[in-house]
C-alpha cells in the first residue's frame, strides 16, 4: 500500500480561514485538537456515543469524530472556543455557570455547543419525537421534556442534567437565537 | 486599603472558580498539553489481545514497523527490562496482594483487552493503522470468566495451583490492613435465623459495571536526562509520581520518603536528604471525571513513559472508549446472598450477608462488600463472608463507593423484602432498626439519619403511599415509591498545604490535591478566603502539580475533610507568621503587642493597641509571607483507633413509573437527602448528591458490561452499547442535607459528598420498581424484560 498523500483544504474555523494540508484519514475531531490546537472540542468515544466533539458544521450540529476533515473543505466550523471565551462568554454559557451545570467540565463544551444549536433549531420549528403532533409551535416551547431529549446526544457522566436543563431553560429565556 | 471579607464564605452557594474555563473548553485535561510540544510530540497506539488466556507464541510487527510514519514498535520481545521495585507500604488503592500488571514485561496473557504491543508514530493517524497491521498469535490455554460457576468451586488451599475461590489473603491475615476482614460472626446469627418470627433469603446479582469518564485516560511523558515529566489522567498525582519513580527505579529515596512520611512537609524532606529537585514530576490541573478509575497508575502510563525514554522525545498515548473496558478497571461482577430475619415487632434479629466477587488471576482485588452492613442496622446476630473469584479478567478497581454500593444494595433489598414479608412500611422498618453504634460497638460520632428519613418521606410524599405493590396505577403506567437508606465511610488522611501571601494583596494555595469534578478548587478556595478573612477572588487555589505539598488520593470522598483542614492550618500558620512580623515592626499599629494577644477577624489583626488588616502588613514587608501545614492521621482513618465510627448517613427516596404495556421503567423523581457533617459549598455539594444519582440510577436500570462466554470479551464495549444515563433519562432530582459538623472527624466537620448518594440510589430505584409492579429485580440491572 503506498503511503497517503495529503490532501489540501480550507475550513473556515470560527471566522478564520484555514488552509490544511490533511491526511486524509484525519477527522474533523483530530484536526482541530492536533492540527489547530483547539482543544475546546473533545474526544470522549470517537464513535459518535458521548457528543463531547459537537460542533457546528455550517452551522448545523455535528460530531466532529465521525467528519473527516479533508471532506470540510470550503465549509465552516464553530468550535465552542467560536462561541465564548472566558471573558467573554456567550449567555448559555453564563447559564451554565449559573446552574452548575457540570462537574467536571470534560463533556462541557460539547453540550454547550448542542445547546447553541438546539436553540436555533427549536427557534426554526425543528421538531423533536417529543412534538407528537410535529408543530413547529411545541417545538419551540422547549419544555422540559424538549430540552432533554434534544440534549440527549451529550453524555455527561458526572450526571449534571439537571443544571444542564436549568441552563438551557434560563438562555431559551433570555437569548434571541441565531445561527451561528 | 486592602481588601477584606467581612461575611462568611464556607456554607455559602458559591460558583466555581472554574466554570469560565470549563464551559468554554479553556480547562487543559491530560491530553490537552499536546499544544505544548509540535511536531516533536509522537503519538502512541495500543495492541490488545483478543485471546483471554495463554501465552504469545510470536508477534509480528514487521509490516506495521514498514508503515508510513512509524517510529518504533515496542512489544514484550524489544521493550526494556524495567525494575518496577516495590514500594515500601503499598497504597491502599492497590491491593495488598499479587502484582500490577507490568505491560510488556511478559508474554503471558491474563484476560482479553491485555495491551501486547504499542505502536509509535510521527502522526495520530499513522500509528492507529500501524497498530491494525501488528498480527499477535497466543498460544490459547481454557479461560474462566463464568463467576456464577466458578464461585460454587470448592475453596482454595494451599495445595492447589489453579484458581479457586478464595478468602482476602491479607486481610484473613490481618484485617486491620484493608479493614475488609474475610469473616465476621456476631453472636449466634445462625440460631436466631432459624427461631426468628420473620426471614427473608435473597439471592442479588450485580454486573460488570465500568466507570466511563468521559475524558478518556491519556499520558503524555517526556525525559529531561533522567528526569521524567508526565501529564496523566489521574486522581492522585503523588501516587502516579511514586508509582512512575519506582517502576524506573529513579531516585526513589525522596520520593518514598515523601509518600512514607506521608507528607512530612516537602521542605524537610528536602532538608533532610539535600534533595533540590524531584526527578519525577505529574502535573494534571484537570482530570475530566475518573470515579475511581484515576486512584491507581495503569500500564498505559508506564508504556507512555517508557516509550518516551527509549526514544528520546515526547509521546502521548490516549485510551480508545473500548480500551476504557479493558485497562483502567471496572466495578467487579458479584453474588450476595443475603438472609434477614426480625422478630413481630421488625426488629432485626439476624443479618447473614455472603459475597462472592470476581478479582483478576494476577492480583486480589478487595472492596468494603459488607462493611455497610456490619454498620447500617442494630441487630444482635451477624455474620458477613466475604470470598473473592479470580477469573480471567482485568484487576476490578474502585468505582464510586466501591463495594458499599453493591453490598448496600443487596441488603436494601432485602430490608424492603423483609419489610414485606413483616406487612411492615419499608420506612417504618428502617427506622426502627437505626443503630447507634457499628456491631463491634462503636459509636457513631454524629448521625441524623431519623432527620433524614423525616425530610425525604415528606418531600416525595411518602405518607400516601399504600404499602401494596402494584396498587398505584396513572393510565398506561403502574406507579412506585421506593426507599433505601445509605452509608458511607467518613474518611480522612494527612494532607498538606502551602499559603502565600503576596504585597499585592492575593493569597495563592496549594496542595498536591485533583479534582474531577466535585469542585475541590472551589470549595478550597472557599476555605482560604474564609481563613484569611480575604474576599475569594484575592484567592487562587492550585492542584494537580506533585511538587506540591503532598495530598492522599481524591477518592474516598475524603479530599474535603483530608485536604480542607490542611488548607485552613496552611492560613492560619501564615497569619501567624505575619502576626509575628506585624509585633515586630515598629510602623505596624501592633508593634509590641504579645503575638498572642493579635487575633484575625474578618480579615483585620487585632490587638491591645489598634488593628490593620492582613495583607496590609504583608504588603509593609513587602516580601512573600509563606507557611505550610500538615495534618490528619498516617493511614485511613476507618484503620487508626478511634473512640468513635465515622459514617455519613442518609436515605434515597424514588419514584418511577413502569409501562404496564412494555416494561419500561423510568425513574420520574428522586429525593437523597444526607448527613455528611458541615457542607461547605451548598452548590457543589448539591451537583455531587445529583450525580451519585444520576449513576445510581443507572447501576439499577440499565448499566452493565457484558462479558461474551465464549470470547470472555465485553461484547458492548462502546458508549452505544454500554448504556449511561442520558440526558432524558435523569428525572427531577431533590438533593437535601441535614445534620451538623462533625468536629470529631476534623476541623471543618466536614464528611465528604461525592459517594454516598450513590449508595442508596439503585436499591430505592429496584424497591420503587417493586412497589409499582410487584417484581423483586434481584439482578441488575432491572431491565425490562425483567419486568414484563
Amino acid at each position: 500500500m503506498s503511503p497517503p498523500s495529503t490532501v489540501s483544504v480550507t475550513i473556515t474555523v470560527n471566522g478564520e480561514a484555514q488552509r490544511l494540508d490533511l491526511d486524509p484519514r484525519a477527522s474533523l475531531l483530530d484536526t482541530l485538537r492536533l492540527g489547530l490546537d483547539l482543544n475546546g472540542t473533545k474526544k470522549g468515544c470517537n464513535q459518535g456515543a458521548c457528543g463531547a466533539c459537537t460542533v457546528l458544521l455550517d452551522g448545523e450540529r455535528v460530531n466532529a469524530c465521525l467528519v473527516l476533515a479533508v471532506t470540510c473543505d470550503g465549509q465552516k466550523v464553530t468550535t465552542v472556543e467560536g462561541i465564548g471565551m472566558p471573558d467573554n462568554l456567550h449567555p448559555l454559557q453564563d447559564a451554565f455557570v449559573e446552574h452548575d451545570g457540570f462537574q467536571c467540565g470534560y463533556c462541557t463544551p460539547g453540550q454547550i455547543v448542542s445547546g447553541v444549536a438546539l436553540l436555533a433549531e427549536a427557534a426554526s420549528g425543528q421538531p423533536s419525537v417529543v412534538d407528537v403532533d410535529l408543530s413547529p409551535d411545541s417545538a419551540a416551547q422547549l419544555s422540559d421534556e424538549e430540552i432533554s431529549e434534544r440534549m440527549s446526544g451529550n453524555i455527561c457522566r458526572c450526571g449534571a442534567y439537571p443544571g444542564i436543563r436549568a441552563a438551557l431553560r434560563q438562555a431559551a429565556q433570555t437569548i434571541q437565537p441565531a445561527r451561528a | 486599603m486592602t481588601t477584606t471579607q467581612t461575611t462568611p464564605i464556607i456554607g455559602q452557594a458559591t460558583r466555581r472558580v472554574t466554570g469560565p474555563l470549563k464551559v468554554s473548553g479553556q480547562a487543559t485535561y491530560a491530553a490537552e498539553f499536546s499544544k505544548d510540544f509540535g511536531p516533536e510530540l509522537a503519538h502512541g497506539v495500543l495492541v490488545t489481545t483478543m485471546a483471554a488466556s495463554g501465552r504469545i507464541s510470536s508477534i509480528d510487527t514487521e509490516q506495521a514497523e514498514a508503515a508510513p510514519g512509524v517510529v518504533k514498535v515496542f512489544t514484550h520481545l524489544n521493550a526494556p527490562e524495567l525494575p518496577y521495585e516495590e514500594p515500601v507500604m503499598r497504597p491502599q488503592v492497590q491491593p495488598q496482594v499479587g502484582d500490577p500488571l507490568r505491560p510488556l514485561q511478559t508474554d503471558q496473557i491474563f484476560f482479553s483487552g491485555q495491551t501486547v504491543a504499542v505502536v509509535v508514530a510521527e502522526t495520530l493517524e499513522q500509528a492507529e493503522h500501524a497498530a491494525t497491521l501488528v498480527r499477535v498469535t497466543v498460544d490459547e490455554t481454557a479461560a474462566d470468566t463464568d463467576l456464577h460457576a466458578a464461585h460454587q468451586r470448592p475453596e482454595a488451599d494451599e495445595k492447589q495451583d489453579t484458581p479457586r475461590v478464595s478468602a482476602p489473603k491479607k486481610p484473613a491475615e490481618n484485617g486491620k490492613m484493608t479493614g475488609r476482614p474475610s469473616d465476621v460472626t456476631v453472636g449466634d446469627p445462625d440460631a436466631a435465623f432459624e427461631s426468628a418470627a420473620h426471614t427473608v433469603d435473597l439471592d442479588v446479582e450485580i454486573k460488570t459495571l465500568v466507570n466511563h469518564p468521559i475524558e478518556p485516560h491519556a499520558t503524555i511523558a517526556w525525559w529531561e536526562g533522567n528526569t521524567l515529566t508526565v501529564h496523566d489522567k489521574t486522581q492522585w498525582v503523588d501516587n502516579a509520581r511514586h508509582k512512575l519513580a519506582l517502576a524506573f527505579g529513579i531516585r526513589q529515596e525522596e520520593i518514598d520518603l515523601k509518600v512514607d512520611a506521608l507528607n512530612t512537609v516537602k521542605d524537610a524532606v528536602e532538608g533532610v536528604l539535600g534533595v533540590q529537585e524531584s526527578s519525577v514530576r505529574v502535573i494534571t490541573p484537570f482530570t475530566g471525571g475518573g470515579f475511581g478509575s484515576g486512584l491507581r497508575t495503569w500500564p498505559h502510563t508506564f508504556l507512555t513513559a517508557m516509550a518516551a525514554r527509549e526514544l528520546d522525545r515526547p509521546v502521548r498515548l490516549v485510551l480508545t472508549r473500548a480500551e476504557m473496558f479493558t485497562s483502567v478497571g471496572h466495578r467487579p461482577h458479584n453474588l450476595q446472598r443475603v438472609r434477614l430475619a426480625a422478630d413481630a415487632d421488625g426488629r432485626l434479629q439476624s443479618v447473614i450477608h455472603e459475597g462472592w466477587q470476581e478479582t483478576s488471576l494476577y492480583e486480589e482485588y478487595t472492596m468494603n462488600l459488607l462493611n455497610t452492613t456490619r454498620m447500617a442496622y442494630a441487630t444482635p446476630n451477624l455474620r458477613t463472608t466475604y470470598r473473592l473469584v479470580p477469573l480471567n479478567i482485568q484487576t476490578p478497581t474502585s468505582m464510586r463507593a466501591p463495594g458499599e454500593c453493591s453490598g448496600a444494595h443487596a441488603l436494601e433489598v432485602a430490608m424492603d423484602a423483609l419489610a414485606y414479608e413483616i406487612g411492615m412500611d419499608p420506612l417504618e422498618l428502617r427506622r426502627r432498626n437505626n443503630a447507634t453504634h457499628d456491631v463491634q460497638g462503636t459509636p457513631f460520632s454524629s448521625k441524623h439519619l431519623a432527620e433524614a428519613y423525616d425530610l425525604g418521606a415528606e418531600k416525595i410524599g411518602w405518607a400516601d403511599r399504600p404499602l401494596a405493590p402494584r396498587s398505584m396505577r396513572d393510565g398506561d403506567d403502574w406507579v412506585g415509591l421506593g426507599v433505601s437508606s445509605t452509608f458511607y465511610p467518613a474518611n480522612r488522611m494527612k494532607a498538606s498545604a502551602s499559603a502565600r501571601l503576596l504585597p499585592d494583596g492575593t493569597a495563592q494555595v496549594h496542595s498536591a490535591a485533583s479534582d474531577m469534578g466535585p469542585g475541590t478548587y472551589v470549595s478550597m478556595t472557599m476555605v482560604a478566603a474564609d481563613t484569611l478573612g480575604l474576599p475569594l477572588d484575592k484567592v487562587k487555589f492550585a492542584l494537580g502539580d506533585s511538587d506540591f505539598p503532598h495530598a492522599p488520593v481524591h477518592g474516598g470522598s475524603m479530599t474535603m475533610a483530608s485536604v480542607g483542614p490542611a488548607v485552613k492550618a496552611a492560613c492560619e500558620a501564615a497569619i501567624q507568621a505575619v502576626i509575628e512580623l506585624a509585633v515586630d515592626d515598629d510602623a505596624s499599629p501592633l508593634a509590641g503587642a504579645s503575638a498572642d494577644d493579635v487575633r484575625l477577624e474578618h480579615g483585620e489583626l487585632i490587638g491591645p493597641g489598634g488593628r490593620e488588616t492582613l495583607m496590609a502588613a504583608v504588603a509593609r514587608h513587602g516580601e512573600p509571607v509563606e507557611a505550610t501545614a500538615s495534618l490528619g492521621p498516617n493511614k485511613l482513618q476507618a484503620l487508626m483507633p478511634s473512640d468513635y465510627a465515622f459514617h455519613s448517613y442518609g436515605c434515597v427516596f424514588a419514584r418511577v413509573r413502569v409501562d404496564a404495556r412494555t416494561g419500561e421503567p423510568r425513574v420520574e423523581k428522586v429525593v437523597a437527602v444526607n448527613d455528611v457533617g458541615k457542607v461547605i459549598n451548598p452548590t457543589t455539594a448539591a451537583s455531587q448528591t445529583i450525580g451519585g444519582v444520576v449513576m445510581g440510577i443507572g447501576m439499577a436500570l440499565m448499566e452493565e458490561a457484558i462479558l461474551d462466554p465464549n470470547f470472555h470479551r465485553y461484547a458492548n464495549d462502546t458508549l452505544a452499547e454500554y448504556h449511561a444515563l442520558t440526558n432524558r433519562d435523569a428525572p427531577e432530582i431533590e438533593a437535601h442535607f441535614v445534620g451538623e459538623p462533625d468536629y470529631e472527624l476534623n476541623p471543618l466537620g466536614a464528611r465528604g459528598v461525592g459517594e454516598i448518594a450513590t449508595v442508596g440510589t439503585s436499591s430505592a430505584v429496584v424497591n420503587a420498581i417493586y412497589h409499582a409492579t410487584g417484581a423483586r429485580v434481584l439482578s441488575l440491572p432491572a431491565t425490562l424484560d425483567k419486568l414484563l
